[in-house]
């Protein structure tokens, strides 16, 4: 349980910094379709990198190949 | 010995449903290729402040959503039912952002953009809608007692959903409200 | 009281068995007149009037299809956990589970076979109906307006059938059992993919209540936005089939992926699993094209939106897109299956390896990766931009690279083989004919300058008849002969099945040959009539195609009289070594006595010294081990 519970403390951490992230990068992607250059080819790639961020980190792809211990428990 | 391969459960829903995913990204990857084919890389007067506003409503209910089962996980039931709730209500906020955005346009249905833009906002809103409906659904579970550290397959899979209808929104917003040529 | 419902069932009179039905047709009613009021309510807070047909029958029917499947069992199995409370697993065991929300891949495999057989009957009734049409040059029986109706009709149900009869009937009854599983992963979905197809059907026939449609199987835009509204409920009907396709389509994955039984690795898995795995993918995956394709033309119809308004800047152009990508894919559901049981009876019928196993496995993946890059050459001359044209002309010919692998294996397997000629090994060898001349037939429709000649003649209506009847249909009726004594647990008659399949082998090619004449001669397809010059050739072709429709009353009379009189079947009447066959006929619930270890390759027909394909552990819990 102790345990679990530092592990849960951890990843919050993990996915309060992926949540900055993708708040950082929605900025500044409006700063950019707002006020500098809207083209869709540098739109596609905040969009890429948020798609990116939450697939690999809040979806957790991995966990579809790797078996996670906690769950073996 | 066990002869037959039987994998565990969780691999195979999990499976599943990064399957179904796949199939959803199909339905939303037609809709933003006729988009493009019809009102080409420009978008008509368009709420632009309302949309990052509820571009980062969803974002941050994703982190509550992830609080939530992170909650169940570790066994801690009001962590769970207390950021199911606010993920909840931040969803509806979504909703009624996209309302607020149709009660104002400024184009109607009938032109191109406008016909990109409401079937995208409305397919979307209602995969939202259809999130928080389960959600609402899950809390009930979750205020009666269902779900546990060591059964929560249910709110594991509602949880990514909604990071699916997140991933879906991170597309959709800059096309639809940003990108000129 | 919802169990109490559920033991009559089991134990009251032969009339019992209709109760889900009907209990889902009353949930349905129920569930219309909510979306319906609903819609109502809405409209009538923004001044509007309370019932508008798109609309109101749009939304009314979501909730009457949610209202079906709660009402035929899916509440029971599945609904009550939703709200916390505990599923009801019992039901009926008898003949009615055929008629239940059962969760069995074997009950609902022949539950899918039933119905779609009956379907493709329907629809041959409606081709009987067309060739009586052209009886004479001006037409006979139908006016124009009724006439585009059953031929867009008769093209529906047979698309439905050549969707669904492989992967849901022998994919579902066989599928779990060739890789020695005890179900599919996730037997409630089957169900459900299952019962979402009543709704179909109902919806197609209501359709003709509203006028019906006249565009054909294809729903082309602009003609279907402006048609009667029974385009509305055909919209509806597909993005429900395409529901039940995807459903299908990730179940078999997930099964394939994780399911098989020990021993069971990818280079050991039966021919015809492979070409279900490379099947389904494109049903996950493309049908949402088909289903974006229905949407938008709801919303043009209810919504007011401009997809393919041209007048406000919209495209046409566009439903030809959307609905080929989706489209082209499709035929390869109708024909990997198909491709794959042939290559299956072939090795087992010629008592011989499987030739190139690998380089058939390679060319439905193959067929696979190159699905969605071809489509374009269905509108060569609907007017796309020219410089698509080469690059899709391109695409097409390599694509029939990877159909010709498969096509090798075929004849490799037979080459040299000691060919033993039953019922299903006839169909085998005519499919492979059949889809020979449908495949060089197709050549003159991917290229662009022989395309631009042929198209919308009956060129056309002939290769696809030839790849789709020839193919897929040859190949399902060495699938229903050769898979009949496994599902029945009794032996059809020989004589009346090669009595069958000469009759059909004849009529098709009777009626289908002469059809690429008649086009090449100015026979236009999905016209009412002809030119009078043509009769000579289109009376041919409706004697030749009666005969094909009586030949399908020696397949029923044959089905029908076996089922109820046919001999017991063994365990494996051919002596295959596929696991189906180390089973009893038909195979005790959850497939295996005991689980097999699969210990060999498949098709190792007279390999001397190779291993046998299963063991069965502990030993001596089966004495039917492969030989
Ligand atoms: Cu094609």
């Amino acid at each position: 349980m102790e345990r679990r519970k530092r592990e849960s403390a951890e990843s919050s951490r993990g996915r309060l910094t992926v949540l900055a992230a993708l708040v950082v990068l929605t900025l500044a992607e409006y700063v950019v379709g707002v006020k500098v250059a809207p083209n869709l080819s540098l739109l596609l790639l905040f969009m890429l990198a948020q798609a990116a961020l939450i697939i690999w980190y809040s979806m957790e792809l991995p966990k579809l190949w790797r078996r996670d211990e906690e769950e073996e428990i | 010995m066990t002869v037959h391969a039987e994998p565990r459960r969780e691999t195979v829903n999990r499976l599943g449903l990064w399957l179904f995913f796949c199939s959803e990204f199909f339905l939303f990857a037609a809709l933003f290729a006729a988009r493009f084919y019809l009102a080409g890389p420009y978008h008509a007067k368009v709420n632009q402040p309302l949309g990052l506003a509820i571009t980062l409503v969803l974002l941050v209910s994703g982190f509550t959503a992830y609080r939530a089962e992170a909650g169940i996980r570790r066994g801690d039931r009001s962590a769970f039912l207390r950021n199911l709730l606010v993920t909840i209500l931040l969803g509806l906020v979504f909703l009624a952002g996209v309302g607020v955005e149709w009660a104002t346009a400024e184009f109607a249905p009938s032109s191109i953009f406008g016909t990109a833009f409401f079937t995208m906002t409305g397919v979307h809103a209602s995969h939202v809608l259809s999130g928080v409906v389960a959600f609402a659904l899950a809390y009930r579970l979750g205020l009666r007692g269902h779900f546990s550290a060591e059964r929560h397959w249910g709110v594991e899979a509602l949880v990514k959903y909604w990071y699916l209808i997140d991933v879906v929104w991170v597309f959709f917003f800059p096309v639809l409200y940003l990108v000129r040529a | 009281m919802v169990t109490r419902a559920v033991e009559q069932q089991s134990h009251g009179g032969p009339w019992t068995a209709f109760l889900p039905l009907v209990r889902g047709l009353v949930w349905a009613m129920i569930g219309f007149a909510v979306g319906a009021a609903l819609t109502a309510v809405v409209r009538i807070a923004g001044g509007r009037s309370a019932w508008t047909f798109g609309l109101s029958f749009s939304v009314g029917y979501v909730f009457a299809l949610l209202g079906w499947l709660l009402g035929v069992g899916m509440w029971e199995r599945w609904g009550r956990e939703w709200f916390g409370r505990p599923t009801v697993e019992e039901g009926p065991t008898d003949w009615r589970r055929y008629l239940a929300f059962t969760t069995d891949h074997k009950v609902i495999g022949i539950q899918y076979l039933a119905t779609f057989v009956v379907v493709f009957l329907l629809a041959g009734l409606l081709a009987m109906l067309i060739r009586i049409q052209y009886l004479t040059p001006g037409g006979t029986v139908l006016d124009n307006a009724t006439y585009n109706r059953v031929m867009s009709m008769h093209g529906i149900l047979m698309i439905a059938v050549a969707v669904a009869i492989f992967v849901g009937s022998f994919g579902n009854y066989l599928l779990p059992i060739m890789i020695g599983a005890r179900d599919v992963a996730f037997p409630r979905l089957n169900a459900l993919s299952y019962w979402l197809v009543p709704p179909v059907a109902i919806l197609l026939f209501v359709s003709q209540a509203f006028g019906g449609w006249d565009s054909g199987w294809t729903a082309y835009a602009p003609l279907s936005v402006r048609n009667a509204p029974g385009q509305i409920l055909f919209c509806l009907a597909i993005i429900t089939f395409g529901l039940s396709s995807i459903v299908g389509g990730l179940n078999f994955l997930v099964t394939i992926i994780t399911m098989r039984a020990h021993g069971m690795t990818w280079g050991r898995l039966p021919i015809f699993v492979w070409s279900i795995f490379a099947t389904s993918w494109i049903a996950l995956l493309f049908t949402q094209f088909f289903a974006a394709a229905m949407l938008m033309v709801l919303l043009d119809r209810i919504a007011g939106t401009s997809f393919f308004a041209a007048s406000n800047g919209g495209s046409a152009i566009l439903y030809q897109h959307v609905f080929w990508f989706y489209s082209h894919p499709a035929v390869y559901i109708f024909i990997m299956p198909a491709l794959g049981v042939t290559l299956e009876v072939l090795s087992h019928f010629s008592r011989k390896p499987l030739f190139a196993y690998r380089w058939a496995v390679g060319g439905f993946l193959g067929i696979l990766a190159m699905s969605a890059l071809v489509w374009v050459h269905h509108m060569f001359v609907t007017g796309v931009p020219y410089k698509l044209e080469a690059p899709f002309l391109i695409t097409t010919e390599i694509i029939s690279i990877p159909t010709g692998l498969i096509f090798l294996t075929a004849l490799g397997t037979i080459w040299q083989g000691r060919l033993w000629l039953r019922v299903p090994m006839l169909f085998a060898l005519a499919e492979v004919f059949n889809f020979l001349i449908g495949g060089i037939t197709g050549i003159f429709l991917a290229d662009v300058p022989t395309d631009a000649m042929l198209h919308n003649s009956y060129w056309v209506v002939a290769h696809f008849h030839y790849t789709i009847m020839g193919g897929e249909i040859f190949a399902l009726m060495a699938a229903i002969y050769y898979w009949f004594p496994k599902m029945t647990g009794r032996m059809y008659s020989e004589r009346v099945g090669r009595l069958h399949f000469a009759l059909m082998f004849i009529a098709f090619n009777g009626t289908f040959l002469p059809m690429f004449w008649a086009g090449v001669h100015g026979m236009n397809r999905r016209i009412a009539t002809y030119v009078p010059s043509l009769q000579g050739v289109n009376d041919l072709i409706s004697a030749m195609g009666f005969l094909l429709g009586i030949s399908f009353l020696f397949f029923v009379a044959n089905m029908a009289y076996s089922l109820v009189r046919g001999r017991k079947a063994v365990a494996n009447p051919w002596g295959a070594r596929t696991l189906e066959w180390q089973t009893s006929s038909p195979p005790p619930v959850e497939n295996f006595l005991v689980p097999p270890v699969v210990t060999g390759h498949p098709y190792d027909y007279g390999v001397p010294g190779a291993a046998p394909y299963a063991a069965f552990a502990p030993a001596g819990g089966s004495g039917e081990a492969s030989s």
